[in-house]
């Protein structure tokens, strides 16, 4: 695009054979990844269990918090005395599993979703920062990175929800807050790669701002690993979500998570084994899901990266 | 070489510094009163200020932690708020049992995660690289509590082989071994595999093998070693990870380690026993990682430092 004035006649031409190529380039991404099946079950999978979730209040069979001491601790497939049915069995309180799983992915996938969104949104913008300047500002960035690695992650979010009290935000800021790291070294590292390279080189001989050759030139190529990075940093968020819930450090046992009914069905394992066990399949399958989609993703957008 | 140590080790000591500060000011912030949690309610206004002063909670925030700064110097990390003892003395008590966890689970996670990692890349494309590479996610996408709820549901509920929780003979190191290692195991089959199979398409792999060796020693001797690098450096950057996931194993299998300790400490607020026990966990991890970098010289000598 920067050498368009040479010839009036040019850029028609070559903008046209580049659509022609992002069109071919589009259709191999499609083609590819149909054909990893892995990625393939992964999406579906995801799509199944983000309907339900969204749908709940409308297919649960039972509101996510009735409780009923007459039907407590029904094995699956069970009628209660009242003639009500329970495919998933019913918990301590006798509250219906299979509808508080389903009101329990809401958590989980928004927590997914935005903690990766904040993480990204801080992570992103030092990595560039770093890469591109350089200097103090990549030593000072890059020190903290360390700081922040030195701590096992957990510990430091156990530490400060203990400190800022439990509830659904908080999560959110403190696991975005603490998955930064890993957005800013990969585009940090690709940055550095990049800086180098002719196209940055000649973009700079324009005259464009930094700005301009940052937000055009570079981070369009940093996209491919965020990409991929965030497909999973969202499994690990709910991974990590629901570690702090299941000790009592999350999201308020008042609001039904997976990470919670799990804590919840720990204390009743020898008599009640399916409230622990069902809402740990689910989260794990819907985990397993989400790396599968991340793993086809890289393999079809850049398979020589390892994250 | 002795400037590269010495570099190294100066940015270990900032990164120590720093961890300090963040956990200082971080629970220092936090509400709720320490004395007021440990004292009897009914505690008179002169003996909450007399504890005050005995912990020096009293004192300008930035005090304290020049304070504790200068002990931490001299080896003295505070008493224990809820033990009244030495936090540091808690915390070398401990600390043998979360060794011996995570040993455990590094044992096992390398002595599952090289075999299958190997024999996926050894059969690339087939059913066991299938499902190699399956058990390797599947080791990545369960959550680690769950997995020990349901291996404590399976062996020690329903079959009786191993106890559900405490410390004594081996058996009952096998359950949290498992549970604290699942994670590891599965990045170390997924490295492995890829190592190999960037490896195995090497040119001294094929003149190993135009020479005629056989091919377990075309794969031990000349490919396996050529991942140690990658391994070394993984292994050392997820001991930190290890150290984590402990807190959670530990309280599930109610392990008497560190972890157990820094969550019941952290649920008490009793700042000084956290502190330490972040501190020393980040010591033990950023010189891990200082003494990882300089493996490296060691196992490759094409790398040479200026």
């Amino acid at each position: 695009m920067t050498t368009t004035s040479l010839q009036p006649g040019a850029p028609l031409a070559a903008e046209q054979s580049a659509a022609r190529q992002d069109q071919r380039r589009q259709a191999t991404f499609v083609q590819r990844f149909r054909r990893s099946r892995r990625a393939v079950s992964g999406l579906l999978f995801l799509l199944l269990i983000t309907a339900i979730t969204l749908l709940a209040p409308v297919i649960a069979p039972y509101p996510e918090r009735d409780q009923n001491l007459d039907r407590v601790q029904l094995p699956p497939f069970s009628t209660s005395s009242e003639g009500t049915y329970h495919l998933l069995g019913t918990d301590a309180l006798g509250r219906d599993l299979l509808s508080r799983i389903m009101y329990g992915g809401r958590v989980s996938l928004l927590v997914g979703i935005t903690v990766v969104a904040v993480a990204g949104l801080i992570g992103v913008p030092l990595g560039l920062i770093s890469g591109f300047f350089g200097n103090w500002i990549d030593t000072v960035i890059m020190r903290l990175v360390d700081i922040q690695l030195a701590v096992p992650f957990i510990l430091l979010a156990i530490a400060i929800m203990a400190v800022l009290g439990t509830g659904l935000w908080n999560v959110i800021l403190v696991l975005g807050c603490s998955g930064w790291v890993g957005y800013a070294r990969i585009v940090r590292g690709t940055v550095l790669s990049l800086r180098e390279q002719a196209f940055i080189e000649a973009a700079r001989c324009t005259g464009l701002s930094n700005w301009r050759l940052v937000m055009r030139h570079l981070l369009p190529n940093v996209w491919t690993p965020i990409i991929i990075l965030a497909t999973q940093g969202v499994g690990g968020a709910i991974l990590a979500e629901s570690s702090l819930t299941f000790l009592g450090l999350g999201i308020s046992p008042l609001i039904p998570t997976w990470g919670s009914m799990i804590a919840d069905g720990r204390n009743y394992l020898t008599t009640a084994w399916w409230i622990s066990a069902f809402p740990g399949l689910v989260l794990t399958s819907t985990v397993l899901s989400i790396y599968f989609l991340g793993d086809g993703l890289r393999d079809v957008l850049d398979p020589r990266l390892r994250l | 070489m002795g400037t590269y140590i010495r570099r190294r080790l100066l940015q270990a000591i900032l990164v120590v510094w720093g961890v300090s500060v963040l956990v200082f000011f971080l629970l220092r912030l936090a509400p709720g009163d320490p004395v007021l949690l440990l004292l009897a309610e009914t505690a008179e206004p002169a003996q909450i200020a007399a504890a005050r002063a005995k912990w020096g909670l009293d004192k300008p925030i930035y005090v304290q932690y020049g304070v504790f700064l200068n002990r931490a110097l001299h080896g003295d990390l505070g008493d224990s708020l809820f033990f009244q003892e030495p936090a540091l003395g808690i915390l070398l008590e401990r600390m043998p049992a979360t060794l011996q966890l995570s040993a455990a689970a590094l044992l096992f996670s390398l002595g599952l995660a090289i075999p299958i990692g190997l024999l996926s890349a050894l059969k690339r494309d087939t059913f066991w690289d299938y499902l190699g590479t399956n058990i390797a996610m599947l080791g990545q996408a369960v959550p680690p509590y769950w997995l020990g709820i349901m291996l404590i549901l399976l062996f020690s509920v329903n079959l009786h082989w191993f106890p559900t929780s405490g410390r004594g003979t081996w058996r009952h190191l096998v359950l949290p071994a498992v549970t604290l290692g699942s994670v590891l195991m599965a990045l170390i089959t997924r490295l492995v595999r890829s190592g190999m199979l960037d490896v195995l398409g090497e040119d001294y792999v094929r003149t190993a093998r135009a020479k005629g060796l056989r091919e377990q020693t075309v794969i031990i001797r000349h490919a396996l070693r050529n991942i140690l690098i990658p391994l070394v450096t993984v292994v050392g950057l997820q001991l930190g990870a290890l150290f984590g996931g402990a807190v959670i194993t530990e309280s599930i299998f109610a392990w008497p380690g560190v972890g157990r300790l820094a969550l019941q400490a952290i649920s008490a607020r009793d700042y000084p026993l956290v502190q330490a026990a972040v501190l020393v966990i980040s010591v033990i991890y950023v010189f891990l990682n200082l003494a990882v970098d300089l493996i490296y010289v060691y196992l490759d000598p094409r790398i040479r430092y200026q």
